[in-house]
């Protein structure tokens, strides 16, 4: 259940980290007409950080990101 | 090349092959080996979520706003992230309780009040109608369209199509037939139908397939790889002002909403309720999911722009509908072939919605509006039927019917004047209202049923004052 519950506030913060980076005024910074590898920069920011927020979710519910404390060897 | 009867020997051939599909889900499932039970073909499930909207009209949003089609897809990734605080419960609690509707979440969570489940199942049902017709008109538009190959100046005026002659017309009412065989097979407290959800994974595969081809031919087959294409791109003007977000608080602020609405639309909408909480087979398949679901929606969203921008520099003239440049493209270089294949993409992206839409709606309509009227009728003891089973499957089909003719009408008489986006962005709007009462109802202990039964009401009449009654005068 604590193995749960460590999994929960993780992925609680991954959202909010999501929000922010996903949201004014940080995605801002990014509005730029510029190319970056031949692609626009807004839409590959978009991109970067949703695979982001995908991998972290991902490694979260594995339980690859998880203290050492907290059950070694579950949820592989 | 690709005459009508090719064309229409390959819709029916399609969802005849759902048919089949579904058929052997059900035989598994009768036999005790299920062929849904794991979280791969459960995540394929969710991405019922990608409709017509997703193939067509992100393409059309895209080259008017830019990046302004993807909110509705970061919404549910951000929402997957809260899903093991969320969806989990949500999943744990209908298991518990039997729920098998939206409706039955919401007025069980408020001392299962009969009234707050037939106000959700008035809500659901009217709100959801136009994003029915949508899928429908993409269906019509992209028949004629493709028929008329190669030729993509073709002028769909549906209003001069009698429905005798719109194949979208023929689609629905197999689909409706669909919904009844594989959706009301019989009636169980689970309600789970595993046939459907079989039928549903494939046509998530289908739509993928199409759309990254159609992808990769405008990418590496027209241009010269991502760099040639968004290079090019940025010598258009037009083009390279969709580079960016309009610099205005107006946008960010409709961005950070949209993203709020897509966030809401994946617990709210029946369809995504029935996929995600009544067919989930084993809690441990949201694991999986909460990554497979979001990492499916960026794949299938990855070409959108270049296809969005490549329309735009084959057709600088504005002639074609940006909503089906996805199918015009192939059409106008010759790519008898591939057209067929979006045309097939696009009609599993429709028929999927439409299938899972209606059984969720059929169910709600039964459980949670007629049935409890009925059975408040003193005279009438329909408690008391025979054969109470049956009136109930009777009961549910003919709501099917209902939904599906409802969506249909929907399309011809106002869905044809508005791009596909804006209709299904009124549904979002509408079931957005169930999301106070939900989250309210899991994580809060003092809300009441007149409370939710006021916010539901009151949203209801402002979503209907403001973006509804708009759509109906402005048609005229």
């Amino acid at each position: 259940m604590s193995d749960d519950h460590s999994k929960n506030g993780r992925l609680i913060a991954i959202f909010f980290l999501g929000v922010l980076l996903l949201t004014y005024p940080i995605l801002t910074l990014f509005n730029l007409s510029i190319l970056l590898f031949g692609i626009p920069l807004l839409f590959l920011y978009l991109f970067a950080v949703w695979v982001g927020l995908i991998g972290l979710i991902g490694l979260i519910t594995r339980g690859a990101l998880q203290n050492r404390q907290a059950g070694t060897g579950k949820g592989r | 090349m690709l005459n009508t009867w090719t064309i229409l020997l390959a819709s029916f051939g399609y969802v005849g092959l759902l048919f089949a599909i579904a058929y052997y889900g059900d035989k598994r499932a009768d036999q005790g080996r299920s062929i849904v039970s794991n979280p791969y073909i459960y995540a394929l499930s969710l991405a019922v979520y990608c409709t017509a909207w997703t193939f067509y009209g992100s393409v059309g949003r895209a080259s008017n706003t830019g990046v302004g089609f993807l909110p509705i897809y970061l919404g549910p990734t951000l929402m997957a992230a809260l899903g093991w605080l969320v969806l989990r419960k949500i999943v744990h609690i209908s298991k518990i309780h039997r729920i098998t509707t939206i409706a039955d979440f919401v007025s069980s969570r408020y001392g299962k009040s009969a009234t707050l489940g037939g106000m959700v199942t008035i809500i659901a049902v009217l709100g959801v109608v136009p994003y029915i017709s949508l899928q429908l008109k993409a269906i019509s538009t992209t028949f004629h369209l493709i028929s008329s190959y190669p030729d993509v100046l073709v002028d769909i005026d549906h209003s001069k199509v009698s429905f005798v002659e719109d194949n979208a017309f023929y689609i629905a009412w197999a689909l409706a037939l669909f919904a009844i065989l594989f959706g009301t097979r019989h009636l169980e407290t689970t309600e789970r139908h595993e046939g459907l959800v079989a039928a549903i994974a494939f046509e998530s595969i289908v739509k993928l397939v199409a759309f990254l081809a159609v992808g990769l031919f405008v990418t590496f087959g027209i241009f010269d790889g991502f760099g040639d294409l968004f290079g090019r791109a940025a010598a258009v003007p037009a083009i390279k002002d969709l580079f960016i977000l309009n610099k205005t608080p107006e946008v960010y602020a409709g961005w950070a909403m949209y993203i709020f609405l897509a966030m809401m639309a994946i617990i709210c909408l029946p369809r995504q309720f029935q996929v995600t909480v009544v067919e989930n087979v084993d809690k441990a398949h949201l694991n999986k999911a909460m990554w497979l679901f979001p990492l499916y929606m960026l794949i299938i969203n990855l070409f959108v722009l270049p296809v969005a921008f490549g329309g735009m520099m084959e057709f600088p003239d504005g002639q074609v509908d940006a909503d089906f440049f996805v199918l015009s493209l192939p059409m106008v270089h010759g790519r008898s072939g591939l057209a067929l294949l979006v045309y097939i993409g696009g009609l599993s992206a429709a028929t999927g919605m439409v299938i899972v839409e209606t059984v969720a709606l059929s169910t709600m309509l039964c459980n949670n509006l007629i049935v409890p009227i009925l059975l408040k009728i003193p005279s009438g003891r329909f408690s008391q039927l025979p054969d109470f089973t049956g009136f109930l499957l009777t009961v549910r089909r003919a709501s099917i019917i209902l939904v599906v003719l409802l969506g249909y009408l929907y399309f011809h008489l106002i869905g044809e004047h508005y791009t596909l986006v804006s209709i299904g962005l009124i549904s979002f709007t509408a079931v957005a209202q169930f999301g106070p009462a939900i989250i309210g109802g899991l994580f809060w202990k003092g809300g009441t049923r007149n409370g939710a039964l006021a916010g539901l009401g009151i949203g209801f009449f402002v979503w209907f004052y403001t973006l509804v009654l708009p759509s109906m005068t402005q048609t005229d």
